[in-house]
């Protein structure tokens, strides 16, 4: 009796023992994979504490044209797109970068010692060489805790895809830190008068790189990105009416898509990019209607003597919203895709217009104008909670989401003539992105271009 | 003899014992199975009775309802017709009160003509005209965010029509436009509105819709660049050209 106990207890002993001896393992084991990559992403769920980084201005191969020039532009736009997306925080004072990393160019080796001394928990550094008008950037970024590299990418192309190179490391670390891809590759339009007509023009979404798309000499309005990137859809009276047109960003080539008499426009994409809802006035006055991207297969979804006008699908395709004057004036009602289902969504002031959905479909962005203002708000779709973003600075029109859903672009007449600014979706961080002296109207900020 | 005697006796006795064992097995058991038979019929008959009295009732009472149905049906018909009868009345009040209040309309103005055409008109372009200012035609205006045409711009398009009623081969293109208070994309509609009723009122006038294309400019071509109550006034309007192509 006494033999069989203590073998028993010795066996649940070694039990016991073995027990602790796994969990131990499995904790270290777990803790080492945190240290090298999960520990980032926590970084930026805890609280939204920014991460510090350090990039100083990348290395430029001796001899190379422009190369000082490409060497700072090149840190510039990665500290720019890593202060937009709203989780880093990067090193300002460029003359220490500068220090350091000659030091590392000295010894040969990163002084990881040194940059943490910043304050700074990653780094980015990126070499560039060029070759004939080919120019390749290797972008590294390490982490200066434990000394390591995190991502390393070689990227390959010339001057006119050098921006969007240093966006893609830039969506690249945003999305290593965040599991969510970056927005540094998405594009916005708009319209300006640069030339004296207001003409479709196109930029990086950072306001840098910015095209005139259209040559109508006439009024071109409401450009809007197709889902794929491709085209843009948007009104021009250059046939002396307002009609709708398809232009292929590509080519520049255009094609009528709506041309009835009276209004075509404005047109929301649906969110398959198959199907266009547009605001028609050729049966008497403006009604919403849908019709595929080349015009074909017409249907009326609202029928009423009032004006129904600035539809916008929601980004599931089950919804549209718009604005009508039914009740007096205009405010922002919401429908099915097939015209069913309809009912009012803003009570709160007497002249609501301008809807954009945020890309999870909670909140709507709208314009309303009050007290001879105008003013962006966002309204909870759950909660019916009405949040004004803008106020006390000029106009602000035209709200649209970025497709993270962290920012919104808009015009405002702030100082002066309208022009391109962002902000975050809760209204915070505004600043102007785009200054042309033909001023900046009516943006769209395209999706996330693969 | 005694001994004889009870003999005789015994089989007297004997003989009538037989007799009435054989009268008893034989004839009376007859009687007897009547009166199961009586019994059995009588019963039947009881029973029969009851289903006839049984069915005799259900009939009657399914014919109740059915008398009750037919009364309801009946008084149902009674209220349609009534209701039909009321209906048809109030049709021919409502027309009655139609046709007084055209009457009275027709006495005080065209308000009501106006109205009905509205569905009808569609808008029309000019795609390949040129077209140019007369001071023959001048611009009526229109208060803010509204459409509708003012005691002022009546006089305004009584007189152009009558130009236009004299001048009946000139063709004309309204522009509908709007102050830069409001969104461009409701202006646009808005300007639409403008157009299109100026037009529905110049037809009310006697012109023929033939001779009038409309076009929204929105807020985007405003007269006067100005940011003031007086310069949006001003932008607000309904301009008129004369298609010279």
């Amino acid at each position: 009796m006494n033999k069989k106990t203590s073998v028993s207890d010795q066996r649940s002993a070694i039990k016991v023992l073995l027990f602790f001896l796994l969990f131990t393992v499995h904790c270290s084991l777990f803790s080492a994979f945190a240290d090298t990559s999960d520990v980032y992403l926590s970084i930026t769920k805890a609280g939204g504490a920014k991460i510090k980084i350090a990039i100083p201005d990348f290395l430029v191969q001796e001899g190379a044209i422009d190369r000082e020039n490409f060497s700072k532009k090149s840190s510039e736009i990665l500290t720019n797109d890593l202060n937009n997306s709203g989780f880093f925080k990067t090193i300002e004072n460029r003359d220490i970068l500068k220090e350091i990393d000659a030091k590392d160019k000295k010894t040969g080796k990163i002084n990881f010692n040194e940059w943490t001394s910043l304050g700074a928990e990653i780094l980015a550094k990126g070499h560039i060489t060029i070759e004939g008008g080919k120019i390749n950037i290797e972008c590294r970024l390490y982490a200066l805790k434990s000394g390591e590299q995190i991502i390393g990418y070689k990227y390959g192309g010339d001057r006119t895809t050098f921006r969007q190179m240093i966006h893609k490391f830039s969506d690249e670390i945003t999305y290593r830190f965040t599991g969510e891809n970056g927005i540094a590759q998405t594009m916005l339009t708009f319209v300006s008068k640069v030339t004296g007509n207001k003409e479709v023009y196109i930029s990086d979404y950072d306001g840098q790189n910015i095209r005139k798309i259209t040559d109508d000499k006439s009024i071109s309005l409401f450009p809007k990105w197709s889902p794929d990137g491709k085209n843009i859809i948007y009104a021009t009276y250059r046939y002396r009416n307002p009609d709708l047109y398809l232009i292929d960003v590509a080519d520049g080539k255009k094609t009528p898509v709506s041309i009835f008499p009276g209004i075509n426009a404005p047109a929301s994409w649906s969110p398959d990019g198959k199907r266009l809802a547009v605001s028609l006035s050729k049966d008497g006055n403006a009604e919403i209607y849908t019709m595929d991207f080349d015009g074909k297969n017409l249907s009326r979804l609202t029928k009423s003597r009032s004006i129904e006008t600035s539809p916008a699908w929601s980004p599931n395709g089950i919804e549209i919203a718009f604005t009508s004057d039914r009740g007096g004036s205009p405010q922002v009602y919401i429908m099915g895709s097939d015209g069913t289902n309809l009912r009012r969504l803003t009570y709160q002031g007497k002249y609501n217009d301008q809807s954009s959905w945020s890309p999870d479909g909670n909140k709507i962005a709208y314009t309303s104008l009050n007290g001879g203002q105008f003013n962006i708000f966002v309204i909870d779709l759950v909660s019916s909670k009405v949040q004004q973003l803008t106020s006390d600075t000029g106009d602000n029109q035209n709200p649209v989401w970025s497709p993270d859903g962290r920012r919104i672009a808009f015009s405002s007449n702030r100082d002066g003539k309208y022009q391109i600014y962002a902000m975050n979706s809760d209204g915070t961080d505004q600043r102007r992105i785009i200054y042309l002296e033909g001023g900046g109207y009516s943006p769209s900020w395209s999706q996330r271009i693969e | 003899m005694v001994k004889n005697n009870v003999k005789y006796l015994l089989a007297i006795m004997f003989i009538v014992f037989s007799v009435s064992v054989f009268i008893n097995s034989c004839a009376p058991k007859k009687p007897k199975v009547d009166q199961t038979a009586i019994m059995r019929e009588q019963q039947r008959a009881a029973e029969e009775a009851r289903l006839k009295a049984e069915e005799e009732e259900r009939r009657k009472f399914e014919e109740a309802i059915k008398i009750e149905q037919e009364r309801k049906a009946a008084e149902e018909e009674e209220k349609r017709k009534f209701e039909e009868a009321m209906k048809a009345e109030q049709k021919r009040k409502a027309a009655e009160e139609a046709r007084l209040k055209a009457e009275e309309e027709g006495k005080r103005g065209i308000e009501e003509e106006k109205l009905k055409e509205e569905e009808e008109i569609k808008p029309q372009i000019a795609r390949e005209a040129e077209v140019k200012v007369v001071p023959q035609l001048d611009d009526i205006h229109f208060d803010f965010d509204k459409s509708d045409i003012r005691t002022d711009a009546r006089e305004i398009l009584q007189k152009n029509a009558d130009w236009l009623q004299n001048n009946p081969d000139i063709k004309i293109q309204i522009e509908g436009h709007c102050d830069e208070r409001g969104t461009a994309e409701y202006n646009l509609a808005l300007g639409e509105r403008r157009a299109m009723s100026t037009k529905k009122y110049l037809i009310s006038l006697g012109i023929s819709a033939d001779r009038i294309y409309t076009i929204s400019y929105g807020e985007e071509l405003p007269i006067d660049p100005n940011h003031s109550e007086d310069s949006w006034a001003k932008n607000r309007r309904a301009h008129f050209l004369v298609i010279t192509k």
